[in-house]
């Protein structure tokens, strides 16, 4: 019964997904288009922090990176949407790999600390380096891809990402990550190389983190140092949070209604959202610790 | 050769020796009980042989191959497994779960496997699991807990079975499923930790004391028991608090 009611809310999700450039304006499809980058983000989040329990407030600098470096590569090396999407991705992965492998070695409060400092460090920076980065101003891009097509777009990367995630982590592999946040030291009892876990989930992450940055380039088309800054990695943990660590349906459900929530509500009252988001964020891990999925998940089981 | 032989085994802690100049060894098959009163060390030579702690002396052979550095992933994949002596498993994951992620002794790889869903059949029946199979390893009461850190140590396949305490705080049935389990084990050299001393007994083919970081005698049970000095420091006063 569970299986075919999470089948169902998915299939219908996703068929009214797949039609809604058919009766949505251009406005409204660009916001869900930016929406499903900025969920893309927060399942990336969720394989770091959902499932091998590392707690980053650093990972803007992968969005923002890969944003940046998809930019340049369209301003300055004449390549194509493709090309530079696939540069922004090798620029990523290495970058992630990197940094992780001086990061994994260090554990809980040291390691949220030491990826907020990255952020701020990469923030500061872009803001400098105004040759490379625009400065304040950013970099703004043409992409020629029609609001509809650039929806689709992101529609597809998450769609394939979700189910790759929702795959992998049922792999001995994504199993392994889970042991990693469950009980490190056990994992390392049971022949698990801890350190390589940890880099792996982290490199991963940081790749997907880059690939949400590109198409977030792509809709916006344009970027600004802000995006590298430690408030734009805030972003998917409170998403996550909100929908649900842990269940990859939560993440992309919390990012749905808190960023819908904050268009409609700063509408109408524009100073107001931070607080009333607050206030449901309070609510929800008041009343629903395992966040919106689990609480549904709860229900479910009730049945 | 023996499968592990321990020579001037040596862990200091800021200045105190927790260990010292400890020399053992452990044949194939063989179960090696170590007894000795609170605080002679008996984790910490686990923590050693395991790979937890490195030893401030002394060294360390596994089947011919010097470990003492070997981090704990690598000892394990030489064929080292432990139990804890307070249960210590992925209490969010089902048993099934935890019995996968061992069998698997860490290789990661994006398909499980053939025969890894049979193994894990066995392993629940050993145990005797097989109905819980699909809890969630901290619902599980304190007595299945032990035989699940246990189900989880053996998924490993051993050369060699350290077990920690693992008779602690089972009642009397429980405890008695416990040893008969322990002493079908074949295939494996076992060092045991226990405080139970009739469990000691019933199962080890020869026991170490320890006390105060040193050997204090090493024989068959017969001999242990009969020892004078560990009479009046360990057995006696054991045997008093059974």
């Amino acid at each position: 019964m569970r299986v075919r009611i999470g089948r169902l809310l998915g299939g219908g999700a996703l068929a009214l997904a797949c039609s809604a450039p058919f009766y949505l304006g251009p406005f409204a499809l660009y916001l869900l288009a930016e929406i499903l980058a900025w969920g893309l983000f927060a399942l990336a989040f969720d394989l770091l922090y959902g499932y091998a329990g590392m707690l980053s407030l650093g990972q803007s600098v992968f969005f923002g990176v890969g944003a940046y470096a998809a930019a340049l590569g369209l301003l300055h090396s004449g390549l194509g949407g493709g090309a530079a999407l696939f540069l922004a991705l090798g620029v990523t992965t290495l970058l992630s790999l990197g940094l992780g492998t001086l990061l994994v070695r260090v554990r809980s409060h040291g390691f949220i600390v030491l990826t907020l400092a990255l952020a701020v460090i990469f923030y500061l920076a872009a803001l400098n380096l105004r040759g490379l980065t625009g400065g304040d101003d950013g970099l703004s891009v043409s992409v020629p891809l029609t609001p509809r097509w650039d929806y689709f777009v992101n529609l597809a990367a998450v769609v394939i990402v979700f189910g790759g995630a929702r795959w992998l982590v049922r792999t001995p592999l994504g199993l392994a990550l889970q042991l990693v946040r469950e009980n490190p030291r056990r994992a390392a009892s049971l022949g698990y190389g801890v350190g390589s876990l940890r880099l792996l989930a982290f490199t991963l992450s940081g790749l997907l983190s880059g690939l949400a940055g590109v198409l977030y380039l792509y809709t916006a088309q344009f970027v600004s140092p802000e995006l590298l800054d430690w408030p734009t990695a805030a972003n998917p943990l409170i998403w996550t949070l909100f929908g649900g660590a842990g269940t990859l349906s939560g993440p992309l459900l919390g990012t749905g209604i808190l960023l819908l929530a904050r268009e409609w509500l700063s509408s109408w009252w524009s100073y107001g959202y931070p607080i009333l988001v607050g206030i449901l964020i309070i609510l929800v891990v008041r009343f629903a610790p395992q966040g919106l999925w689990g609480l549904t998940k709860r229900w479910r089981s009730l049945r | 050769m023996a499968l592990l032989a321990v020579e001037g085994l040596a862990k200091r802690f800021d200045g105190f020796f927790a260990l010292r100049g400890v020399d053992l060894a452990v044949e194939e098959e063989e179960l090696l009980a170590v007894i000795g009163p609170n605080g002679a060390g008996k984790t910490t030579l686990l923590n050693l042989i395991g790979g937890e702690l490195s030893p401030t002396e002394g060294q360390i052979t596994f089947r011919g191959r010097r470990i003492e550095r070997l981090p704990v992933y690598k000892r394990v994949r030489l064929g080292i497994a432990r139990t804890f002596q307070i249960a210590n498993f992925f209490p969010a994951l089902s048993v099934n779960e935890n019995l996968r992620a061992a069998l698997r002794r860490g290789r990661l790889g994006l398909r499980w496997g053939r025969g890894v869903a049979e193994r894990v059949e066995e392993v629940l029946k050993l145990v005797g699991l097989e109905k819980k199979q699909d809890t969630k390893a901290a619902e599980l009461s304190h007595g299945e807990q032990r035989l699940l850190e246990l189900g989880l140590a053996l998924s490993l396949e051993p050369k060699l079975l350290l077990l920690d305490e693992p008779t602690a705080g089972l009642s009397l049935a429980e405890r008695e499923h416990l040893v008969e389990l322990i002493r079908g084990l074949g295939g494996m050299g076992i060092i045991l930790i226990e405080h139970d001393i009739g469990t000691v007994l019933e199962l080890a083919a020869r026991i170490i004391v320890l006390h105060r970081g040193r050997v204090l005698a090493a024989g068959p049970p017969a001999e242990i028991k009969g020892d004078e000095q560990v009479q009046g420091i360990y057995l006696g006063r054991s045997d008093a608090e059974a």
